[in-house]
């Protein structure tokens, strides 16, 4: 297996570990992204009290052997990097990454949704600050996603 | 979207996962790389490849049947209810290649291999537990399909179309 194949694997496998994770919860949608987006996919929490669709940005990264979390933050600072100087993102985008030998999966915000005083803001975030992804922290990302969209639709829809 | 795209799409990437998983104790390599042919192939959801198995990459397809079903009680080992259609058996065994069906449970996130050959032609109601694709699993069926395409030469010496 050649390096580059090596990394379409990774990447595929990528996809599937991401998927299956996302799935667990039966209120998400995910969407292939168009190339230029940079990202992975697009995911929507399906809300039909919502008048706003409730969508964040994913990409995907991985890598063979196990790491730890503060390991993890340095293996995605390059990819926040990427990011720097680019056009800001006007959705919440997290990056998730996965290792294949031992399938940890770890989360970080790329732009974090935050509410303050009721104020609705997308920090944009240089370093990875990485925590493992379980069932329960997907509950609480989602969480935190909804209540920003909400804080926005009260900012945005008079 | 249809509640059975929904559990497909989940099953499919279980069933990736499961034989695209790196467990090998001599490298840091899958036994398998699964590609996805997409909506349009009615038979199969999967070319598989195998993994650093010499020169030429031997292959087999994968047909996926997913289930929120609980697994049979009644025998041993138990079973998992998903149906393959007589249809579906009959195109698999008319491929030049090694066929497999794998059984996913959704929730529980397990996936099961059969093999589907030979004189198959009946619809199957249920399959067996007793090939989890566990590491060991993925070995074993990694020494089969290689052993199957070794003792073929499919190399072709002379064509019409030359440039």
């Amino acid at each position: 297996m050649t390096n580059e194949s090596k990394e379409h694997f990774i990447a595929d496998q990528v996809r599937a570990l991401a998927t299956i994770i996302l799935t667990r919860r039966g209120d998400l949608t995910i969407m292939e992204t168009k190339k230029d987006t940079g990202l992975d996919f697009h995911v929507t929490i399906g809300r039909e009290d919502k008048p706003m669709r409730l969508l964040f940005g994913v990409l995907l990264r991985g890598v063979m052997s196990p790491v730890s979390p503060d390991q993890a933050s340095k293996v995605l600072d390059p990819t926040m990097g990427q990011f720097q100087g680019m056009r800001k993102f006007t959705y919440p985008v997290c990056l998730f990454l996965f290792t294949m030998r031992e399938e940890q999966a770890f989360f970080s915000w790329l732009a974090e949704p935050i509410v303050n005083d009721g104020v609705p803001k997308l920090v944009h975030h240089n370093k990875a600050n990485v925590v493992p992804l379980t069932n329960d922290f997907l509950d609480y990302v989602i969480q935190q996603i909804v209540g920003w969209y909400d804080a926005v639709e009260a900012v945005l829809i008079a | 979207m249809e509640i059975t795209d929904v559990i497909g799409g989940r099953g499919e990437a279980i069933a990736f996962a499961r034989l695209a998983r790196v467990c090998r104790s001599d490298a840091d390599l899958p036994y398998f790389w699964p590609h996805y042919l997409g909506e349009k192939c009615e038979t199969f959801d999967f070319l598989v490849e195998l993994v650093d198995a010499g020169e030429k990459t031997p292959f087999f397809f994968v047909q996926v049947k997913t289930t929120r079903k609980e697994l049979t009680k009644a025998q041993v080992p138990p079973r998992l209810r998903v149906e393959v259609a007589d249809k579906d058996i009959r195109r698999m065994v008319a491929y030049p290649a090694p066929t497999y069906v794998v059984g996913v449970h959704e929730s529980e996130e397990r996936a099961f291999i059969i093999s589907i050959h030979g004189a198959m032609a009946e619809a199957i109601s249920s399959i067996t537990t007793a090939h989890e694709l566990t590491c060991d699993t993925l070995q074993r069926l990694w020494e089969e399909v290689r052993a199957f395409w070794q003792n073929r030469d499919m190399s072709r010496s002379a064509s019409s179309f030359l440039n």
